[in-house]
């Protein structure tokens, strides 16, 4: 536990002292706030729906690969990775270490969209079951892209190259649960589509937390895949000492 | 070590895989377990209301619920998680009803496959001359089809183009000897109001008669002009009749003429008026408030007509009042309201599209250009959802209202009193209202009223209960249209003896609920459907409707209200972060 929080600080102080986390973070709620904003006073509704529908892909191909590309590539670039595993550390305190630092960071950045819900109480008389479900989703969400990142970027060197496989990815499993494109693949592969949109698909599971309902299932699947990713990061940093 | 390496690989390759798949069966497992989960909305919308246990407690009998649908491999995309959907439904309407409600599911396409199965062998054996041809039976399609059940084309992809599926997807309900009472298409998007649908017919068919309503006016008649090309003229209220008859109503048209009555055995009586009405038949209508007949009421008083205006600016646009002289007046005073003949205007107003006509020339030629353009206009009236009153669950979770061209209504406190009836406005104009005198042909003045002459939120819609004073009481009744003016003599029935306590519904307004309207906004069917529910069914399935996702509205903000939101939401938690991006590079600079 000690270590974890050794590693925890190290990389969540880390955060702060590079501009790229702030230029990214300030992307991340510029980007969602204004998405949100632009259509909000047109359809005058107390909620944030449109807010929540748009934050599987905007996490997906921003704001999650940007903060979870450092995590290895960095240490593998600067050689530290090396020192790193070889400290009396067990691979799995560090990687624990590592995600929840970026998942902190994550959670900094997505309490800027607080504004938010404030400012929909000063206008109108919001029902916070799913705003509440939505947040919730939403650290969720971030929590399973951040497991993807994190894994991929122990297999780069090049953040860059780390942020783009990540984007693909976690972009895979976003539109994989939007209906058309599962329902394309079930028109060259039936039932390969079908398949994806509810097991793999993340809308899908994200939508009904945002919505204001927490199924179990859901949370099944965000925490079984979570915990998959992880793991599998933790066995292969685990395998680089052969 | 090139060796551990490449074990390592390969180990670790396969070890991907296996977790991989265990962490998706897990996943598949739990999707098709019906676990448990927690409804964090303010009214709990997504679990069954209180209501329906309520309502499955009066069943005598079980009720079954066959859910005929296609099996999910033959479903589109957006429809392969519908079945698991509706089972989940169904099954909480099991354990609600505490087994008193079952369910099976059916896939007819199933039957289908095995029919043309058993078909082709028989066809071979009959070839053969090994069986004798089969005595003809029904097909699965025919027999679900004398039930209501009929598959229905649904739209998908088919390698990379659109195709069509035929599906099915519908629930038929049984109960004791009752008819067979069907939902004929279930799909994703109604899922929301699927709870209201099954347990409204549930409520209807323990009910011992199906709820019988009238409803006026009846279908306009076909002039011979029209039968010659075999076409009827428009039904403005075809639509509020389909949906009250979807709905489970046994709805009865009815034109009240003497060929024409009103059905003796209905519960609630809608009347659509927008035109005036005979002596008889506001002597018919008054008999039904006596004997205590529901009544929903909506009556128009002035239609306009916004054309360009032919004289002043270009782009202006000038109203013409059209009043449609209805009568109806002479009988609700009697009940302590009347809908006012002044025309009335609000400041909270929506818009319509009006067409424009521009001549161009082309050339030598002049060619008329037709295009239409947003017009807002104080006589289409829009009640915002500050202005309805959600305690009363008629007009419960009903967000905005087009009061398209309405009238407010005048409630007379003193009928009220004498008579002891209880009035509740169901929703209001806003705080900047105002009346003014029709002037014939001219162009009405919508201009508005100085800021103190403004109308403070008038009734547009109101719930009157008691026992009605009826205005024909004891008197001959009048002849029909068509029979002269003065008393009719035949045995029709007069009204005396003291009246049945009832309730009427009523607002200002018939355009609501008119087809081109009604079809356009959601809140209007809502409200029709709310207002017939509470009158003949009372308030449980109104509550259940009422579960419905609400959209809850924010308050009007001003422009400067509205760039300091914006501010507040974009810009605001993003400075932050620019500070305390240069507050701890500045501490980090100063150590």
């Amino acid at each position: 536990m000690k270590d974890i929080w050794i590693i925890f600080k190290r990389e969540f102080a880390a955060y702060f002292y590079s501009p790229i986390a702030y230029v990214f973070s300030i992307i991340f709620i510029v980007l969602n706030c204004g998405l949100y904003m632009f259509h909000f006073f047109f359809f005058g509704n107390a909620d944030m729906r449109a807010f929540f529908s748009a934050l599987p892909v905007t996490l997906a191909l921003i704001f999650i690969p940007a903060i979870s590309m450092r995590l290895w590539s960095e240490e593998k670039k600067l050689g530290t990775i090396e020192l790193l595993l070889t400290l009396p550390m067990k691979a799995e305190h560090v990687v624990l270490g590592k995600y929840l630092a970026g998942l902190a960071f994550y959670l900094v950045a997505l309490a800027g969209t607080l504004a938010i819900p404030i400012m929909l109480v000063f206008l109108g008389k919001p029902d916070f079951g799913p705003i509440i479900g939505g947040y919730f989703g939403a650290v969720l969400l971030g929590a399973f892209y951040l497991a993807v990142g994190i894994f991929i970027s122990g297999f780069f060197a090049d953040q860059i190259v780390s942020l783009i496989i990540t984007s693909l990815v976690c972009g895979f499993f976003a539109l994989i649960g939007w209906q058309y494109v599962p329902m394309v693949i079930d028109g060259w592969f039936p039932g390969l589509g079908d398949f994806l949109y509810s097991y793999v698909g993340v809308t899908r599971h994200f939508n009904d937390i945002a919505r204001g309902v927490i199924d179990v299932r859901s949370l099944v699947y965000f925490l079984s895949l979570s915990a998959l990713f992880i793991t599998l990061n933790i066995k292969y940093l685990d395998g680089r000492k052969y | 070590m090139k060796n551990l390496r490449k074990l390592f690989i390969r180990t670790f390759l396969i070890g991907s895989g296996l977790l991989l798949g265990i962490a998706l069966l897990v996943i598949m497992v739990f999707d098709n377990l019906n676990v448990g989960r927690f409804d964090l909305t303010a009214e709990q919308v997504y679990k069954l209301s209180p209501s329906v246990e309520r309502i499955l407690s009066r069943l005598e009998a079980p009720i079954e619920i066959t859910y005929y649908v296609s099996s999910s491999e033959k479903m589109p995309t957006k429809w392969k998680n519908l079945e698991r959907d509706v089972i989940d439904k169904l099954e909480e309407l099991k354990l609600a009803s505490k087994g008193r409600v079952t369910y099976k599911v059916f896939d007819p396409s199933a039957e289908e496959e095995r029919e043309a199965y058993e078909e082709r062998r028989a066809k071979e054996k009959e070839e053969k001359g090994e069986a004798s041809k089969p005595a003809p039976r029904k097909r699965i399609a025919e027999r679900l089809a004398e039930k209501g059940v009929v598959p229905f084309g649904v739209q998908s992809a088919e390698r990379d183009e659109f195709a069509v599926k035929r599906i099915y997807s519908s629930l038929v309900l049984s109960y004791l000897d009752r008819k067979e009472d069907v939902i004929e298409e279930v799909r994703p998007e109604m899922f929301g109001s699927l709870e209201y649908e099954i347990v409204s017919r549930i409520y209807k068919l323990i009910a011992t008669k199906r709820p019988k309503v009238g409803f006026f006016p009846d279908q306009p008649e076909t002039p011979p002009q029209y039968r010659q090309f075999q076409q009827s003229p428009p039904d403005a209220y075809g639509m509020a009749v389909e949906l009250l008859r979807n709905a489970g109503y046994d709805v009865v048209r009815t034109n009240i003429t003497k060929d024409d009555t009103i059905p003796g055995d209905i519960q609630t009586m809608v009347l659509m008026v927008d035109e005036p009405l005979t002596e008889r038949q506001l002597y018919e209508i008054d008999r039904l408030v006596h004997k205590g007949v529901r009544l929903v009421l909506a009556g128009q008083m002035y239609n306009y007509q916004i054309y360009p205006a032919r004289s002043g600016a270009s782009g202006e646009f000038d109203v013409q009042a059209m009043p449609t002289r209805i009568n109806i007046n002479s009988l609700l005073k009697n009940y302590g309201f009347e809908i006012d003949t002044k025309i009335f205007m609000d400041r909270s107003a929506a818009f319509v599209q009006v067409p424009t006509y521009r001549t161009r020339r082309m050339g030598i030629f002049q060619i008329q250009e037709q295009r239409y353009e947003p017009v807002s206009k104080p006589v289409i009236i829009k009640v915002n959802q500050e202005n309805i009153n959600s305690r009363v669950s008629v007009a419960n979770k009903i967000t905005e209202l087009f009061y398209m061209y309405g009238n407010r209504l005048n409630l007379y406190n003193e009928i009220l009193e004498k008579d002891n009836l209880k009035a509740t406005v169901l929703f209001t104009s806003s705080n900047h209202s105002w009346t003014t005198e029709s002037l014939g042909y001219r162009p009405v003045d919508t201009s508005e009223p100085a800021s103190g002459d403004f109308l403070r939120r008038q009734p547009l819609g109101v719930l009157v209960e008691g026992t009605f004073s009826a205005r024909y009481l004891d008197q001959p009744p009048p002849k029909w249209s068509g029979e002269g003016s003065g008393v009719d003599s035949t045995a029709t029935p007069l009204i005396t003896g003291p009246a049945v306590p009832n309730k009427i519904i009523a607002y200002g307004c018939s355009n609501m609920f008119k087809d081109d309207v009604l079809r356009a906004v959601d809140s209007h069917k809502a409200l029709l459907l709310n207002s017939v529910d509470a009158l003949t069914l009372g308030d449980e399935l109104i509550h259940i409707r009422a579960k419905n996702i609400e959209a809850r509205r924010i308050k009007e903000t001003s422009a400067f209200g509205k760039s300091l939101a914006k501010f507040f939401v974009v810009w605001f938690p993003a400075l932050c972060f620019v500070a305390l991006g240069v507050v701890l590079t500045m501490r980090r600079k100063m150590k």
